[in-house]
């Protein structure tokens, strides 16, 4: 199971695929002030970003990874060089 | 075809002519600004909606001219004739695409390789234009035929090279399709950066559909841009690529692009999709989910472009939602080409009214009846909107059939008069004749109306097709050394569409005689003393029911000598009939099978085919050709056309056992006459009414009816052909009517003493005489 929730956090691990989406969107909606975790996520699908990105919820292990992880933490881009 | 492409074929036709029309413009006055920017809106759409279908060829060439122009608009490259030719070539080949697609749906074998070849020479264009500016510049570094750099992008290594930018809007349903778009970016080759585009708003979580795609991406690659679409290709039509580079020195504010330019690109796309989205059959998930989601998009859209384009009323059922969508789809679309459409206040604020801030500035609702043409385009606006509705576009195959319905119910009023004349027979049937008579006034009166009405949506101005020629012109000139400007007066004079559409080829014709035979070249003119630039001028209005153009030239005009010379040599006539012609007559022989005075035939005239086929196409629709020429100042052609082919008035004769027509408008007058009073001359037969020499046509003898007694008084019917006056003679003048002429088909389409046939109320059948052939034939 890539994601793991408790009130608190979200925990992604591995990748997350649309198909978590049917857990991850009603959890969400219910743990407005929870934390997603992201720091061993190797890779989302994109409705996954999309879902991330539009709650607004603040996101952990993403910040100064420099890969793709960059995506869930504003101004949502990817350096690469 | 699908009715989508049958609509994207229209309008890239009308893109097209726009095009053609800014392109010419510019050549006269390059630096005419609102001139670049209307030839880019319209290239630009033609790209747009181009990447709704598998024509990559087509998308690709436009889109290579889209940056050429886009080079120009912004200043880095100045537009000269070299870019016209290479844009109105890129014009000619899309049109000879659209053909191939209205004809089988898609692009023609070999279109990849013409597409590569052109999109090549035209990108060559952006590098000459952009090496010229650099030298004049003295800014060695920087290569202005980079597109400027994205606000949003950071500085990266190469900049100054030239990077690959990619704009990626997916489909709102593209993960129903198995596409993970932030996969295909992230592998994009070379990817130094990239960046989620978020929409202007996201709704409540709970609200939020995330099964539709509602994000875009950006991103930069040091690739090629060829190694960057090929890797895109298969979601081409939802990409853009640019090249995008970095100077030192920032770009003039003058130079630099609109800065709403990538705001209404990435609208435009979002459009697109949504359209696309709309078209599709929705299996995976709920329809109105889908369209829902389309609505919020749309609404976001209409919020981050500030335009005035609003729902009316909240719509629940799906059907109704699906309606109001595609309008206010078109109404963005009408809003981003720079129309207004007008709005009404909404009846509530959920869920319709904009997220944002509240609309401003909203006209005050007009009266719907105002513009019955608005109402038709979008029910969900009340007041017309200058660009959307002016203008209400018909499909000519919907209209066809109300014109034969027309044609139906003026056959089906015909019939009554008969109908009486069986009732008035019958014994007490006095009742029945007036109550059929009445209806009969009705049925006339609807006819009427109904004809008026389906006349005025069938005129189209002659300014549509006299606007074409401007590149005949230009490049018929440039090819034989001339300089000659075209000018046209009374664009906007309406005439039926068929007359309208017949028109273009016997003005083709005048004017390649004129540019051939009439114009003489700048050093000629010059000493002649005439400017070095010759004109074409074309006039045209209306006089009576006829639409009227003439085609005139300030050549050297015509040799009349010269043309009767000809006409002797080749036996058109002889030479005492020549000396006996009047100058007027001398210049009518121009319409003469195989008269020409160009010695030399070239492949653009002169080989005396040109006016006589001129001649014969303007009295086929029902028109009359006039010429004017005054040696070294120039000639003037005439064409007068009715301005409808379809429902004429007629009057009917009676000639031995049949019936015959002529048009009302070519009868002068009818008169009964003593045949003591003709007169005769050698076989020819004459009377003289009112001071004027009649000739007689006895019609009897015409169509080889027997012979019976001479009445005491004959019916004479006073035509006018051409300016001159026959008297056709008859047994006997029938009432006029209205009737639908139809061209002569099968094994009688070369009788040449019919111009058609018409179809009467008792079933039988009506021929029309072709007057100016059974004139000529008394007469040869």
């Amino acid at each position: 199971m890539p994601i793991s929730l408790t009130p608190e956090a979200a925990v992604f691990e591995g990748h997350v695929d649309i198909t978590d989406i049917d857990q991850l969107h009603p959890w969400m909606v219910a743990n407005t002030g929870a934390v997603l975790d992201v720091t061993d996520c190797t890779s989302a699908h994109t409705a996954v970003v999309q879902i991330v990105v539009a709650s607004g919820m603040p996101v952990i292990g993403a910040e100064d990874t420099g890969d793709w992880r960059s995506v869930f933490n504003k101004p949502h881009s990817v350096k690469q060089v | 075809m699908n009715s989508l492409l049958a609509q994207f074929v229209s309008e890239c036709r009308d893109l097209i002519e726009t095009a053609s029309r800014c392109l010419l413009d510019l050549e006269n006055d390059s630096s005419n600004k609102d001139q670049i920017d209307e030839l880019f809106r319209a290239v630009h759409t033609i790209k747009g909606a181009s990447g709704l279908f598998e024509f990559k060829p087509l998308t690709s060439t436009v889109h290579a001219g889209e940056d050429l122009l886009d080079a120009v608009r912004a200043g880095d490259v100045r537009f000269n004739s070299d870019i016209a030719d290479l844009l109105l070539e890129m014009l000619d080949r899309l049109v000879e695409w659209l053909d191939q697609i209205d004809a089988t749906d898609s692009l023609p074998a070999g279109a990849e390789d013409t597409s590569a070849e052109l999109s090549r020479r035209l990108r060559l264009q952006l590098e000459d234009g952009s090496a010229d500016e650099v030298e004049a510049e003295e800014t060695a570094e920087a290569s202005p035929a980079f597109d400027a750099w994205p606000e949003d992008v950071p500085p990266l290594p190469g900049a100054d090279k030239g990077l690959t930018f990619v704009t990626y809007l997916p489909s709102p349903n593209a993960f129903f399709t198995g596409d993970d778009p932030l996969q295909t970016v992230l592998k994009t080759p070379g990817l130094m950066w990239m960046q989620i585009q978020e929409p202007e708003s996201w709704p409540d979580l709970e609200a939020l559909d995330p099964f539709i795609v509602q994000i875009g991406f950006l991103a930069v690659s040091d690739a090629s841009q060829a190694e960057v679409e090929e890797h895109f290709s298969y979601v081409a039509s939802e990409i853009s690529i640019q090249t995008i580079g970095l100077t030192d020195a920032p770009p003039a504010e003058e130079a630099a692009p609109e800065p709403d330019a990538a705001l209404k690109e990435l609208a435009t796309k979002l459009l697109a999709s949504q359209k696309e989205l709309l078209a599709s059959e929705q299996h995976d998930i709920s329809e109105h989910k889908c369209l829902e989601s389309i609505d919020q998009v749309l609404e976001r859209l209409t919020n981050a472009l500030e335009l005035v384009v609003v729902r009316t009323k909240p719509v629940h059922d799906t059907a109704s939602l699906r309606e109001t969508l595609e309008h206010w789809i078109h109404d963005i679309e009408v809003e981003m080409a720079g129309g207004a459409v007008a709005v009404e206040d909404t009846e509530d604020d959920e869920p319709f009214a904009p997220l944002g801030e509240p609309i401003a500035a909203a006209p005050e609702p007009q009266p719907a009846q105002e513009d019955v043409s608005a109402e038709i385009a979008s029910p969900a606006v009340s007041t017309p909107s200058p660009r959307a509705s002016s203008h209400l576009r018909v499909d000519a195959e919907r209209v066809d059939p109300l014109m034969n319905l027309a044609g139906e119910l003026i056959v089906a009023k015909n019939a009554m008069p008969f109908l009486a004349q069986k009732a008035e027979a019958a014994d007490n049937a006095g009742d029945l004749v007036r109550e059929i008579k009445s209806q009969h006034n009705t049925i006339n009166r609807i006819a009427e109306e109904l004809q008026a009405a389906i006349m005025q949506i069938r005129m189209v101005p002659v300014g549509n097709i006299l606007s074409r020629f401007n590149r005949l012109v230009r490049d018929l000139s440039r090819k034989l050394g001339k300089d000659i400007q075209y000018l046209v007066d009374g664009e906007d004079t309406e005439a039926d569409k068929a007359i309208v559409d017949e028109l273009s080829e016997p003005v083709v014709h005048l004017i390649r005689n004129s540019i051939d035979h009439g114009i003489e070249d700048p050093k000629a003119r010059e000493q002649a003393g005439k400017p070095r630039q010759g004109t074409i001028r074309i006039r045209a209005y209306h006089k009576e029911e006829n639409v009227v153009l003439e085609i005139s030239d300030d050549g050297k005009g015509i040799d009349v000598d010269r043309v009767l010379t000809k006409a002797v040599e080749r036996g058109l006539l002889d030479q005492e009939k020549a000396a006996n012609m009047s100058r007027s007559e001398a210049l009518q022989l121009v319409f003469l099978p195989g008269l020409s005075t160009k010695e030399e035939v070239s492949d653009l005239s002169g080989r005396g085919v040109g006016m006589d086929s001129v001649g014969s196409m303007v009295r086929r629709m029902g028109g009359q050709i006039g010429i004017d020429s005054e040696q070294g100042f120039g000639t003037t052609v005439t064409l007068s056309l009715p301005l409808s082919m379809s429902v004429q008035r007629l009057m009917m004769v009676e000639v031995g056992d049949g019936l015959y027509s002529v048009p009302v408008d070519s009868v002068v007058e009818s008169q009964k006459i003593d045949p003591a009073k003709i007169r005769r001359h050698r076989n020819a037969e004459m009377v003289v009414l009112r001071d004027r020499l009649i000739p007689l046509v006895r019609l009897r003898d015409l169509f080889e009816c027997p012979d019976i007694e001479e009445p005491q008084t004959l019916s004479v019917m006073v035509v006018d052909v051409d300016g001159h006056e026959s008297g056709l003679v008859v047994d006997k003048f029938h009432p006029g009517l209205d009737a639908i002429v139809k061209p002569m088909t099968g094994v009688l389409s070369g009788h040449q003493m019919y111009a058609g046939t018409a179809l009467l109320g008792d079933g039988s059948i009506l021929l029309a005489l072709n007057l100016r052939e059974m004139i000529e034939c008394q007469y040869h």
